[in-house]
């Protein structure tokens, strides 16, 4: 079995200061195409800045705030 | 695929509409402003309720041009309410809207790949497009290094690197709108989307009258989002059929959605190469640095809480010495009116109604400019967002989210633009369970009712630190509203509009010193609205309740104080003073407005209130403000202190006929608990029932207002008596 860290995990279960690159971002609603349409596509780097009930991801070069919940159709593979 | 541009061609008469358009926290505001200035004109778009600003912009040949800005949107594919406004003036969808001739896009710098994806999209509605590239300062002190002409040669349209807020590179970009607005060259189209898309989307738009290609296209990606069902819904059921047609012959694999966003990133990345430099996406900025103090759970909030006491206590505290400063000049004009005119109704309308009513009013110009200006400077720095982050948590268990926090924000100013701003929330009933708590928030309105009653009746005390007791009660009335807005909103979301819990996704900007321009803007603006309300709406109630104050003139009343005065004549200035309150509370006793007010008192009586205050609440249903006009009025008629017009003196000296104090702290706090509370501004209750769309909205806002303040009234009465500050 592979390990956890070869995979790809949601960024909701990220900690602070985590850093990564997007693997992908699921669902066919408003909010994860309006993700998309900001630049959450595959292979863009993301850091989680905040983490709780609220999270603050960093994707490219801009800040946004979601909840944790809405933060899990984020995939992504961690650096080490 | 270079098709008929000639036919395209969008005729105009007189100036031309230049559109401008970017991401939020782009600096398009502060660049409007900018271009603009002082001829800028706010008003709505026609019939919907979203603020729509135009300026003249004059170019350097000394031709004008409109400049329209637009809200901001990250794409044109519409999930709000007002990015759909935003979207549908782009495609010339809104009647009787100038139609656009040419697209002005704001980019951010620092944040380049992301601000390019609306480019892409704007290539392809076939307008003149100019790209300003701002924010290169911060850019640059990120490291990151843009080559602007080389992006421009890429883009195919002119790139003018600008600083909105420094004001340079505006000539420039004044020069180039200039040159497009006359040659109205449109950028030839890249090829970002396939072939097969574009062709079925030119087949739809030569079938149908006033449908264009760009708008085929966008909803024929779209699907399914707001401005798709708009589009839809517009040009009815044959052309929904052609669409689903179309659109099953181009999707193959993937939604048309998501292929848009891979392929128009993908151009991005390709436009970018060797144009954009950016070492370290990653970076750690101050803002991040900021940030984990600003939007840290506990430290987070406890900043919060001090910044709103603070903007609280500066407005009662830094506003003074301008206030009495408009007092002296309405007491200096009033003593004059009373000189130069004669003694009689005229006399009186002017000094008691006029005078007393709106100068009244307008002595809170200064606060009300505070407060814009602590708006604006939150808004404009971006703490606005972070702010939302943090209530997001208080705001999700009331079925609501982060998202309602900048509509009720602004609510604190005036709920009409609070209520507009509710067009930013994608979920149609927490916009509406916004629009219903919005008018709970204490706006600037109700800020004179306060101060007038905090400034007469709570002591002027130090408690802690230099918050005063002043300030303290002011704060605790703009909780009240908050407080009451939870349940309401909670109960409203489980029942009447009860739904999933919606998703919350905000940007939070980097921090940047606020913009003097647009935040002065605010401030003017709000101010002027001030004095335009104080001018029409309150001096027409001040006159009406002038009238109904003065008159009838009792002939008996005049006839007997006047054969008393005969009988005391050569008695002390003082008996004669007393005599001349005793005739003048008749008088107004026997008032239409004294008849009216006594039929009223038993129902305010159990707040504490006398017939005055009852007609006073009364005739504020139209306007809040219109309380501190009238008392104003009242006092000004029953009194004859000429000495003091100012209504503070009046208050304090106000008696019941048994000679007993009127006012006392419980009578103010429930007053002013009621006036926290109750529905009092028609202005806000047509603006809920056009963005509804539905009368129910607005009577229930209406209906569940008014009964929640007098209940507030009365148990804040009662209970202030009880602890005994009576």
């Amino acid at each position: 079995m592979a390990y956890a860290t070869d995979a790809a995990t949601p960024l909701s279960i990220w900690g602070r200061g985590d850093e990564g690159t997007i693997e992908s971002v699921s669902g066919a609603n408003q909010l994860s195409a309006r993700l998309r349409e900001v630049g959450a596509i595959p292979g863009v780097p993301v850091r989680v800045l905040r983490v709780g009930s609220t999270v603050v991801i960093q994707v490219g070069s801009s800040r946004f705030c979601l909840r944790k919940t809405d933060a899990t159709c984020i995939k992504g593979m961690k650096a080490a | 695929m270079a098709t008929d541009i000639a036919d395209r061609e969008r005729p105009y008469v007189g100036r031309a509409t230049v559109a401008v358009v970017g991401n939020p926290n782009t600096g398009k505001t502060t660049l409007f402003n900018a271009l603009t200035g002082l001829s800028q004109r706010v008003g709505n778009f026609p019939g919907v309720t979203v603020e729509r600003k135009v300026g003249q912009l004059t170019l350097p040949d000394k031709s004008a041009i409109d400049l329209l800005d637009l809200p901001g949107t990250y794409s044109l594919s519409a999930k709000s309410p007002d990015e759909l406004i935003a979207v549908e003036a782009l495609m010339g969808l809104l009647k009787s809207e100038s139609t656009i001739q040419a697209v002005l896009v704001v980019l951010d710098a620092s944040n380049l790949r992301r601000s390019l994806y609306i480019v892409s999209q704007l290539l392809e509605i076939d307008l003149p497009l100019v790209v300003a590239l701002n924010m290169l300062d911060v850019a640059k002190a990120r490291g990151i290094l843009i080559d602007a002409p080389a992006l421009s040669e890429r883009l195919g349209v002119p790139v003018i690197p600008i600083q909105a807020n420094k004001r340079t590179g505006l000539d420039e970009l004044k020069e180039v709108l200039s040159r497009v607005v006359e040659k109205g060259a449109v950028p030839s189209r890249s090829p970002i989307l396939p072939q097969a898309w574009w062709v079925e989307a030119e087949q739809l738009a030569q079938k149908y009258e006033g449908v264009s290609t760009g708008l085929v296209l966008r909803v024929l990606i779209d699907n399914q989002n707001t401005f798709a069902s708009h589009v839809v819904e517009r040009f009815g059921d044959d052309f929904a059929a052609d669409l689903h047609a179309s659109r099953a012959k181009v999707n193959v694999g993937d939604a048309l959605a998501n292929q848009e966003i891979e392929l128009r990133y993908g151009w991005v990345d390709e436009a970018l190469d060797g144009v954009l430099r950016d070492p370290e996406p990653l970076r750690v900025t101050r803002s991040d640095r900021l940030d984990r103090v600003l939007t840290h759970p506990l430290w987070g909030s406890l900043s919060f809480a001090v910044i709103m006491a603070f903007v609280f206590q500066s407005i009662f505290s830094w506003a003074v010495p301008l206030m009495d400063g408009i007092d002296a000049l309405f007491g200096t004009v009033g003593g004059w009116a009373s000189g130069y005119l004669p003694e009689g109704a005229l006399q009186s309308m002017v000094v008691d109604g006029v005078i007393a009513g709106v100068g009244g009013v307008v002595i809170f110009l200064p606060q009300i400019c505070i407060l814009f200006l602590f708006i604006a400077v939150l808004e404009d720095c971006g703490y606005m967002a972070r702010a939302a982050l943090l209530m997001d948590r208080l705001l999700t268990p009331c079925g609501l989210s982060g998202k309602s926090f900048i509509p009720l924000l602004s609510s604190f100013a005036c709920a009409i633009p609070g209520v507009m701003a509710t067009r930013t929330i994608n979920d149609p009933k927490d916009r509406i369970a916004t629009m219903l708590v919005a008018p709970l928030m204490s706006c600037s309105a109700r800020l004179p009712v306060y101060a007038i009653f905090i400034g007469a009746f709570i002591p002027d005390q130090n408690v802690w630190g230099g918050i005063g007791l002043q300030g303290l009660t002011l704060f605790a009335l703009y909780c009240v509203g908050i407080f009451v807005a939870i349940p309401v909103a909670w109960i409203l979301k489980k029942t009447l509009l009860r739904g999933q819990p919606t998703p919350f996704l905000l940007e939070l900007p980097s921090y940047k010193i606020p913009d003097v321009g647009t935040v002065g803007m605010r401030i003017y603006q709000s101010g002027r609205h001030f004095i335009e309300r104080a001018g029409t709406l309150i001096l027409a109630a001040t006159i009406v309740m002038w009238a109904l104050a003065y008159f009838p003139r009792s002939e008996t009343i005049t006839a007997h104080y006047e054969a008393e005065r005969e009988r005391l004549a050569g008695a002390s200035e003082e008996i004669l003073d007393d005599l001349r309150a005793k005739e003048a509370g008749e008088m107004l006793q026997q008032s239409f407005l004294g008849r009216m007010g006594q039929a009223l008192e038993p129902v305010v009586e159990p707040l504490g209130w006398d017939w005055r205050i009852g007609m006073a609440a009364l005739a504020s249903f139209p306007a809040r403000e219109v309380i501190v006009a009238v008392l104003g009025t009242i006092y000004s008629l029953g009194e004859v202190d000429e000495e003091s017009t100012s209504l503070r003196d009046a208050l304090q000296a106000a008696t019941w006929s048994d000679g007993r104090k009127v006012f006392n702290i419980p009578v103010a706090l429930s007053i002013m608990v009621f006036f926290a509370l109750c529905a009092q501004c028609v202005s806000t209750l047509a603006v809920i029932q056009r963005e509804t769309g539905a009368w129910r909205w607005p009577v229930l806002t209406f209906v569940y207002m008014t009964v929640l303040a007098y209940i507030g009234a009365f148990v804040t009465y009662r209970l202030g008596m009880a602890l005994g500050w009576g």
